[in-house]
């Protein structure tokens, strides 16, 4: 004998639940970062009018660990990933989310978001490093950035990256165990998602001006690649 | 006005029917062309999947893990069928000539190879073009495929097309890159048969080169003509453009898809799994708060659908044999027990282009899920449903059966290669 009924909890239907929460908090997050970067570009005083061109002084104290901690500005950076990486990334949060326990859907989606940002801020500080040590800054800098990018592209090494953002991993069902493995998921996309993208953001942070109008450009790019969405079934 | 044909059951073809021999011959004809000919043996298998490098724009083109999966080889069927038609009139053969079908599950002997393609020469002495040596041996000396893997039962029961529980399979979408859409058909009975038969059976790339390959899909291409005359009020509309290089081919679209996309999960294995070819039994724990919200307290389990997925299984090599999935399968089981507790079946065929695939598609996990509803039912009522903190999801390598005139017991584990297979996880979900 079969027979369904609706599973009610907390007053609303637990599977609305599941497909609103915490997955609608992520595009939330994602709009909100594309708003403040949008309010801080059109901003000509504002603290991110020159997002990441800014943190590339015109004279150049020595390098060192800790004035590129200074110049680095781990915020504004984070706020740039979550909008340009976020739409790209919304998949592997979803797939954390479903298979985790209801009750911890919103600890799993944290706990991947967290590995995930945290692998990017250590790529930025490391790339943001090797941009302090470049001779010269400026369009030509960028320009070999992106031809670079470009020869990237068709490598198999990036092809190996893309294939890699598609994989998951077992996530237990509770306790540390499911804690760790949301974690780890998160860091591993994140490496995938740098092996993928990371001649494009080093681009990013040599954008002498107009920084917002190539975030988009670059969002558009990552979201909408051939071998990374699935366009050719659309 | 198009002409009719009618494909034919290779088992029940009357004595002397010329149908066989046409095809060995037009097959034999077609091994001989430069494999540049686009209408040769070489270059029709590898527009399937080759392991030829440089690769044409026209090969490795076979859709698997998805719904794209039936439609796009009903087409390959049919441009083959045609050419080798063309072959056959100019062999002198019959001008209706038209593909046979290997129905393996239809009972008796015909869970064998058919005979002709089980000697390597013809009985005047010639090569036998149907014939190929990398096969299991088994097969080739008339073991029987069992029941448990050549059973339609589990795709033709399913309500829809569109899913990865469903018949047709699930759709490939950038949202859903971790699942593995591989639907009902697909892997019972189609991808427990390539396994079964191993050899250039056993890998996407190399399958269309055993000429037993064009009976098996004739034979899935009728399974689902069978599903589509028992379902015809599921609306099949060729809408969208087929990405492919026939553009007048178009995808299916359907506006029903299975439940389990908005499936709660409700319990999951505890470690990684690994199958070398035993029986094996895991246990998966199902979340005592998550039951204690579903399960009302006069009920004996929660009311709705339960569906079992098997994760990440990855593996270096397809081990070319099936493991059956069971739920809390007792120590000893007689073949009416097995089938009492039968889900599914497990079987790697293309694992190796789901981790590494050709002509930019996308890498996915490999797995598959199945409804165990009825199963469960049936279980409740005959008492083996447990106290509702686990079920046992066992493993067991299905063997070839001896064939009916041997007393040699033909086991599975005298031809498998030793390749383990690993499950990330199995879970249940409920909707």
């Amino acid at each position: 004998m079969r027979f369904r009924v609706p599973l009610r909890l907390f007053g609303t239907h637990s599977l609305e639940l599941t497909r609103l929460y915490p997955q609608s908090i992520s595009f939330v997050v994602i709009a909100a970062a594309w708003f403040h970067l949008a309010i801080s570009a059109s901003d000509p005083k504002g603290a991110a009018s020159h997002a990441f061109s800014h943190h590339i002084p015109p004279l150049r104290p020595p390098i060192s660990i800790a004035n590129i901690f200074f110049w680095f500005q781990v915020p504004q950076w984070t706020l740039m990933v979550v909008a340009m990486m976020g739409p790209g990334v919304l998949p592997a949060m979803h797939h954390t989310v479903v298979n985790s326990l209801r009750r911890r859907h919103g600890r799993a989606a944290a706990y991947f978001a967290t590995g995930y940002i945290v692998v990017w801020i250590a790529f930025g500080l490391v790339g943001s490093l090797l941009v302090q040590m470049l001779p010269a800054i400026g369009w030509y800098a960028m320009a070999s950035a992106l031809v670079f990018a470009a020869v990237w592209q068709r490598t198999p090494w990036k092809k190996q990256c893309v294939w890699a953002c598609h994989r998951s991993i077992p996530l237990p069902l509770s306790g540390v165990e499911a804690s760790i493995a949301d974690l780890t998921f998160g860091v591993r996309n994140a490496l995938a998602c740098v092996g993928s993208c990371w001649s494009m953001m080093i681009a990013m942070l040599l954008v002498p001006t107009s920084h917002f109008l190539w975030m988009i450009l670059f969002t558009g790019i990552v979201t909408r690649h051939p071998a990374y969405c699935d366009d050719s079934f659309s | 006005m198009v002409q009719p044909y009618t494909r034919f059951n290779a088992w029940t073809l009357a004595a002397g029917h010329p149908f066989i021999d046409a095809y060995e011959n037009a097959v034999a004809a077609m091994q001989a062309k430069a494999p540049a000919d686009p209408t040769s043996w070489t270059y029709q298998a590898a527009i399937h999947g080759t392991k030829t490098s440089p690769s044409l724009p026209q090969w490795n083109q076979c859709e698997h893990h998805s719904w794209h999966f039936v439609s796009w080889h009903r087409m390959y069927l049919y441009f083959f069928e045609k050419i080798v038609r063309a072959q056959v009139i100019a062999d002198g053969g019959p001008a209706d000539w038209a593909l046979p079908y290997w129905n393996y599950g239809g009972g008796a002997s015909q869970n064998q190879i058919p005979f002709a393609f089980r000697s390597p020469i013809k009985l005047n002495g010639a090569a036998n073009a149907l014939y190929v040596g990398k096969r299991n041996p088994s097969v080739n000396s008339g073991g029987g495929l069992p029941s448990l893997i050549t059973t339609p039962t589990f795709a033709l029961s399913r309500p829809l097309f569109t899913g990865k529980t469903e018949f047709g399979g699930g759709i490939p979408s950038m949202h859903l890159p971790f699942v593995d859409q591989t639907g009902r058909l697909e892997q019972t009975p189609h991808n427990d048969v390539h396994n079964t038969i191993g050899g250039l059976m056993g890998a996407p790339e190399t399958a269309a080169m055993d000429p037993i390959f064009w009976l098996h899909h004739a034979n899935i291409d009728r399974i689902w003509w069978l599903w589509q005359k028992s379902h015809p009020l599921i609306v099949v509309l060729p809408l969208v453009r087929w990405p492919g290089p026939w553009p007048e081919f178009k995808r299916p679209l359907e506006s029903l898809e299975s439940s389990i996309s908005e499936s709660l999960l409700v319990g999951a294995s505890k470690d990684v799994v690994k199958l070398v070819g035993e029986r094996t039994t895991v246990p998966v724990l199902l979340d005592d708060r998550t039951m204690r919200q579903l399960v009302k307290r006069t009920e004996f389990r929660p009311q709705g659908r339960m569906f079992l997925e098997i994760e990440n299984v990855t593996s270096k090599r397809n081990p070319d044999f099936v493991y059956g999935i069971f739920i809390n399968l007792p120590r000893s089981a007689g073949p009416k027990v097995l089938e009492l507790h039968h889900v599914g079946n497990l079987s790697l065929f293309g694992i190796e282009r789901a981790n590494a695939p050709l002509n930019d598609k996308h890498a996915h996990a490999f797995g598959i899920s199945m409804e165990i509803t009825d199963v469960l039912d049936k279980l409740a009522l005959e008492g083996s449903w447990p106290d509702g903190s686990s079920i046992d999801v066992t493993f067991l390598p299905i063997t070839i059966e001896a064939p009916a005139d041997s007393r040699e017991v033909v086991r599975v584990s005298t031809y498998h290669h030793g390749f383990p297979v690993q499950i990330g996880r199995i879970s249940l979900r409920f909707v």
